[in-house]
């Protein structure tokens, strides 16, 4: 029964329960004559059922019955649950909780990716960088040198996009940017985990970005010179070789007072 | 205010079974004939129809039911207890149907004793409706039911079934169709 078919059927029961007749209906849609009877012809069949009864016998006492057995059941008792088997008392709770642990992972996972992306002073930021910690600690000392270096491209990378910004940056965060660089740089130097020629490239780039610095906000990064500066950009290493021997106890520092 | 809400609404207030009889007596034909549509047999019809009633008579008076939601309700009841019915009969590996007296029988022999019986107490010019009306689905009987027999629009089996108008609708279509076809195979 195609659609237009059907929609000459509803029309007709329309006609039909404002007091039409068949005929009627019949008459205005000719076109359709076969499929409207045939369709009625069937409901009226099916109306016939109406005629089904119960027994006397039961129309007679089934509701004293029913009063009856309400009486003698549990007062408190609501419509039956379906019956559910031991099995399912157990499985049921066990599968909840699966279904709780499955999403929950889900979501942190989620999260974490999506927290790769992110920059600082956004709020997935310092998940990003609890993550780098968490792989530090857990993955072992052969592989901590390739972190380190990746953890320094990401500093340099943030870096650049948050000085390459054109709205306000509020400089405390390139500032703690610049630190956290010199403090991986330090930690990759460590393990050596790079050769010159990526050395030179890295530490061109720290350089790049420190000076960017001081010209934009008029200061240095890092704590205060006086106080012990973070200096393992270019300048600094210079500056250890020049005072011999203090390049070594600087980087064992921590970089921390490596210039002076 | 149709009588149906206004009992209801009496038996509430009051907890009088006089209300209560009155709901009764409007509604139980109308699940016995819910029952026996899906199941063919009297008995069973009947007893699962005490069944929704007492379900009915201890939760009414906790609901805030008016009469169409009421009917709603009620069919929905009907509809849970006879999918456990059948749940537990498939578990027992019992036959779907049975008589009265326990002898069991084949479906075809079931619609043949109930085709008779039907024919006379129906004045049925068409017997063989009932085959035709055998072969359909589950939901598709229960919905041409509601719609023919009770005379409920689309939206308000909609209701029952948590299901859309739009959905209903179709599904009576495809079944009288269904119908139509089996009953001309019948013919021919």
């Amino acid at each position: 029964m195609d659609r237009k078919t059907q929609r000459i059927i509803d029309r007709c029961h329309k006609l039909l329960e404002n007091g039409f007749s068949l005929d009627e209906c019949l008459e205005r849609f000719s076109s359709f004559d076969r499929e409207i009877k045939d369709y009625f012809s069937i409901a009226e069949d099916i109306k016939k059922l109406k005629k089904l009864s119960p027994s006397k016998e039961f129309t007679k006492n089934s509701l004293e019955s029913i009063i009856s057995r309400a009486g003698s059941r549990d007062a408190t008792e609501k419509i039956a649950p379906a019956e559910v088997s031991p099995g399912r008392l157990i499985l049921r709770p066990a599968m909840i909780f699966m279904a709780f642990i499955v999403i929950s992972v889900f979501s942190f996972a989620g999260t974490l990716f999506a927290s790769q992306e992110s920059m600082p002073g956004e709020t997935l930021y310092p998940l990003k960088r609890s993550f780098e910690q968490f792989q530090l600690n857990i993955y072992p000392e052969s592989l901590k040198g390739g972190l380190h270096l990746r953890f320094l491209g990401n500093r340099i990378q943030e870096a650049e996009i948050l000085l390459a910004a054109e709205n306000d940056i509020d400089p405390s965060l390139i500032d703690e940017l610049i630190v956290e660089m010199d403090r991986q740089y330090w930690s990759c130097s460590q393990y050596d985990c790079m050769d010159a020629v990526h050395e030179d490239d890295i530490l061109d780039s720290i350089d790049s970005i420190k000076n960017r610095y001081r010209s934009r906000y008029g200061k240095e990064a890092g704590p205060d010179s006086s106080t012990g500066h973070y200096d393992m950009g270019r300048n600094g290493k210079e500056k250890d070789s020049l005072n011999g021997g203090g390049t070594g106890q600087g980087k064992g520092n921590g970089g921390q007072g490596g210039g002076n | 205010m149709s009588s149906i809400e206004d009992y209801i609404s009496k038996y509430k207030k009051t907890g009088d079974r006089k209300w209560f009889a009155l709901i009764y007596e409007q509604t139980m034909p109308r699940i016995y004939r819910y029952f026996y549509f899906k199941t063919m047999q009297k008995e069973l019809s009947e007893d699962l129809t005490s069944e929704v009633f007492l379900r009915v008579y201890i939760n009414l008076k906790n609901t805030s039911l008016d009469g169409k939601a009421f009917i709603s309700w009620i069919y929905r009841i009907a509809h849970n207890l006879l999918v456990d019915h059948f749940r537990k009969e498939n578990k027992a590996g019992q036959p779907a149907r049975e008589f009265s007296d326990n002898t069991r029988v084949s479906d075809e022999e079931v619609l043949k004793q109930e085709s008779s019986y039907l024919k006379k107490e129906l004045d049925l010019q068409r017997p063989e409706l009932l085959s035709a009306i055998d072969t359909l689905t589950g939901l598709q009987k229960d919905v041409i039911m509601l719609r023919f027999v009770e005379d409920m629009d689309y939206t308000a089996i909609a209701g029952i079934f948590g299901k859309n108008r739009g959905t209903i609708r179709g599904i009576v279509f495809r079944a009288v169709e269904k119908i139509r076809k089996e009953m001309n195979r019948s013919d021919g």
